[in-house]
């Protein structure tokens, strides 16, 4: 299939700060959204106190200390943002999300019926501007391409009328005089930079075979894009029909943890049936009919291709978006059916796996049982282990929910590296205690005369540590110990302040203990287990 | 049909060199149920040194029902973070369940102890554990659970533990020397003591440097008392370590 090398007419529908406004905050409320300790979105309020995107937590935290700090959760997003899709819906049946906040459509159709594109985007702006009722603005921007039409939505004209619309075949000139950086592909705009490719035009000026000579495809592509055509050619290949992978739900599904279970064994299912083609996919659509014969549609679209946890994930989104949404849109019975159609699909470049690495059998059937132990106890109960650094007994070493990461590809280091081994002045010496206790257990120390040993304010002990009882047990003789190691965190906030005192101490069975001294109040911190 | 060849090398699972002493012909076999107590802690440690080289050649661990384990201490003996799960305590009904969907996928399945659990329950997942080839450690644990260490056909007691780097108001922990107790069923029943670094003062696992005593005098295994994961259960119940066989 091939036809003319121009780029399909594409209307995008940018909601501002929505991570933000997919957690629930009113724009006035400063808010910083959170992911691996930098910032990823902040409410106005809080950008107006200077906190901005990549900033890192300490920072943010400085420039805006009453700030609410959320932990970013794309599920939660992308069920806030259904009832944005469900608006563009009264418009064109085929939308594709790019991810919760952004979503696109071809207007080729949409435009003609509803007077030019100009019209269009003035009523698509208005629609959806109703249903955000001042928790956001939308801007609307369209142009040649995906691509282009991202970057009309952010046009400075976008910011002042809320919509952008370049006219038909001017894309090239509207993106020439955009900076390089735009096409967010660092390895290969760092070296453009350089050889004094500043603008997209200056890319655009140069012979696509020497481009391809010289930086091979992922360089095509990006020039491609600044020449204001598709990323991929017209000849992109649409998948064969038996692609699709669809499932019968007996008994009809109408709860979310279910559909995780079922999105899962999907996900995996059409991966491996592209991956055996030599395919990848760029695009997929979520299909699923209701008891009553409604039949609802999303596409959800990701950069680069989706792996099957990406897909997997996108699935479980749009699910509990349709399950959990406002009860007008909601759909008006359970699920029968379900059904996962590559949409776009392009030959797999391929992933180089590493010699001893990489996805193998072994790592297969290890997601597949963790899959399933999501799906008997609960998706947040299984997790994963990240380094994120810290000096509290237990902080180094972050759980993170499987139902947020890709168990195969994620990274164990989140954050910057060097935040990891940073030398975290105050953190108990090594070696790190097995059992940290999650509620902490009182104890009672007392010195030789039976007293409660106490801290003063000069951080000195008020007698020897002799003996030992937690939980009001048995006594314990203590016979080696060390401290009062003084805390004083947070003494800059006054909420959040924490002044405390660590003993180690070794009692006579042989158990070692971390013991936390906090306002008289004596805890079992961690046992070195 | 001739039926694949199995190399004797895949039926183990690899442990760290300093554990081979632990073992009856000194490799972890596939499809074990090794039971670890301790009476001073311990008992944790073990049971994540236990699994660290398995994640360095590319198995994957799980640990289920272990509340606040700080997966700190078993990165600093070496385990691969990348390829290890945790999972929250289950409820004691689906326990088992939970245990046997894990058993199979992962090369080592480390469970703290439930509250309680059926006899049936225990064979079950022995069965399974045999057949899939898994290596199932059992971590602590009170008498109601006694079963699951009596059925184990390794059982391994951490005793002796001694702390070394803090003094009477200085210092701090840098090293833990114990003594292994081993029992078990089969080629294990000959008891054992094994004195180990857990850690040594570089923070890894190392071999006490001390002839691994065959028939020591006071390596009287079925006398030894281990409290079930002390701290966890309030440190109340005392259980014997049983005897063999």
């Amino acid at each position: 299939m091939s036809g003319p090398d121009v780029a399909v007419r594409t209307m995008v529908v940018w909601c501002l700060d929505w991570p933000v406004v997919g957690a629930g905050v009113a724009p006035d409320e400063p808010a910083m959204v959170m992911e691996g300790n930098r910032v990823v979105a902040a409410s106005p309020a809080a950008r107006a106190l200077g906190v901005q995107r990549g900033l890192r937590r300490r920072e943010a935290q400085r420039r805006c200390p009453q700030g609410e700090l959320i932990i970013r959760d794309p599920a939660r997003e992308a069920r806030a943002f259904e009832a944005v899709v469900g608006a563009v819906e009264a418009f064109t049946p085929r939308i594709e999300i790019t991810r919760p906040g952004r979503c696109a459509f071809a207007t080729r159709g949409p435009s003609r019926y509803f007077g030019g594109d100009d019209a269009l985007a003035d009523q698509v702006a208005q629609r959806v501007g109703e249903v955000l009722d001042g928790r956001t603005v939308c801007r609307v921007g369209v142009a040649d391409g995906p691509f282009a039409a991202g970057l009309a939505a952010r046009a400075p004209e976008a910011a002042t009328t809320g919509r952008c619309v370049v006219p038909a075949g001017a894309t090239p000139d509207f993106l020439a005089p955009l900076p390089i950086t735009t096409l967010e592909r660092p390895e290969l705009t760092d070296v453009w930079l350089r050889l004094g490719l500043r603008r997209l035009g200056d890319l655009a000026g140069l012979a696509s075979a020497d481009v391809l000579g010289r930086f091979g495809s992922t360089g095509l592509a990006a020039h491609r894009l600044a020449r204001g055509l598709d990323e991929q050619p017209p000849d992109a290949r649409q998948p064969p029909p038996d692609m699709e992978v669809s499932v019968a739900l007996d008994p009809p599904l109408d709860r979310v943890d279910q559909a995780a279970f079922v999105a899962r064994t999907m996900a995996e299912q059409l991966h491996a049936r592209l991956r055996h083609d030599g395919l990848a996919c760029l695009r997929v659509a979520v299909e699923a009919e209701t008891e009553h014969g409604e039949t609802l549609v999303r596409l959800w679209r990701h950069e680069g291709a989706l792996s099957a946890g990406a897909m997997a994930d996108r699935v479980r989104w749009q699910l509990d978006g349709w399950l959990n949404a406002a009860p007008a849109v909601r759909p008006s019975g359970p699920l029968i059916r379900l059904a996962l159609v590559p949409d776009q699909v392009v030959p797999a470049t391929g992933r180089q796996l590493g010699f001893w690495g990489g996805e193998s059998a072994a790592d297969e059937r290890a997601a597949r049982a963790l899959a399933r132990v999501q799906g008997l106890l609960d998706p947040d109960a299984v997790r994963v282990p990240e380094r994120r650094g810290g000096r509290g007994a237990g902080d180094d070493i972050e759980l993170v929910s499987l139902a947020a990461v890709d168990l195969t590809e994620r990274s164990v280091f989140p954050v910057d590296r060097q935040v990891v081994d940073a030398p975290w002045p105050g953190r108990v010496p090594r070696p790190v205690p097995a059992l940290v206790h999650p509620d902490p257990p009182p104890a009672k120390v007392v010195d030789a005369q039976g007293e409660p040993v106490m801290v003063t304010g000069r951080g000195l002990a008020s007698g020897a540590p002799r003996s030992l009882s937690v939980d009001d047990g048995p006594w314990l003789e203590v016979e080696v110990w060390a401290g009062p190691w003084l805390i004083d965190e947070r003494w800059w906030d006054p909420r959040r302040h924490r002044r405390r005192a660590r003993f180690q101490v070794v009692t006579s069975d042989g158990a070692a203990r971390l013991l936390n001294l906090e306002a008289g109040q004596w805890t079992v911190e961690a046992s070195y287990d | 049909m001739v039926q694949p060849l199995t190399l004797a090398r895949e039926q183990i699972v690899p442990t760290l060199e300093p554990l081979e002493g632990l073992f009856p012909a000194g490799a972890l076999g596939r499809g074990t149920l090794v039971g670890v107590q301790s009476r001073a802690g311990g008992a944790r440690s073990l049971a994540l040194a236990l699994s660290v080289a398995v994640t360095q050649q590319g198995g994957w661990a799980v640990y289920v029902g272990l509340p606040g384990l700080d997966l700190g201490a078993g990165a600093d003996l070496g385990i691969a973070l990348e390829r290890v799960a945790v999972i929250d305590r289950p409820a004691p009904d689906q326990w088992a369940t939970v245990v046997a969907a894990l058993v199979g996928a992962f090369d080592m399945v480390v469970v703290g102890a439930p509250s309680r659990v059926r006899a049936t329950e225990v064979r079950r997942l022995q069965a399974r554990t045999r057949e899939r080839g898994s290596v199932l450690v059992v971590v602590g644990g009170t008498r109601k659970v006694q079963e699951l260490h009596d059925q184990a056909e390794l059982r391994f007691g951490v005793d002796e533990s001694t702390w070394h780097g803090l003094g009477p108001g200085h210092g701090h922990l840098r090293a833990r020397s114990v003594v292994v107790l081993t029992g078990g069923r089969r080629g294990a029943a000959r008891p054992r003591r094994v004195p180990l670094w857990l850690p040594a003062h570089d923070g890894q696992v190392r071999l006490v440097d001390e002839r691994v005593d065959e028939h020591h005098a006071g390596a009287d295994v079925d006398a030894l008392v281990v409290a079930g994961s002390p701290v966890v259960d309030g440190g109340a119940e005392i259980v014997p370590f049983p005897s063999t066989g």
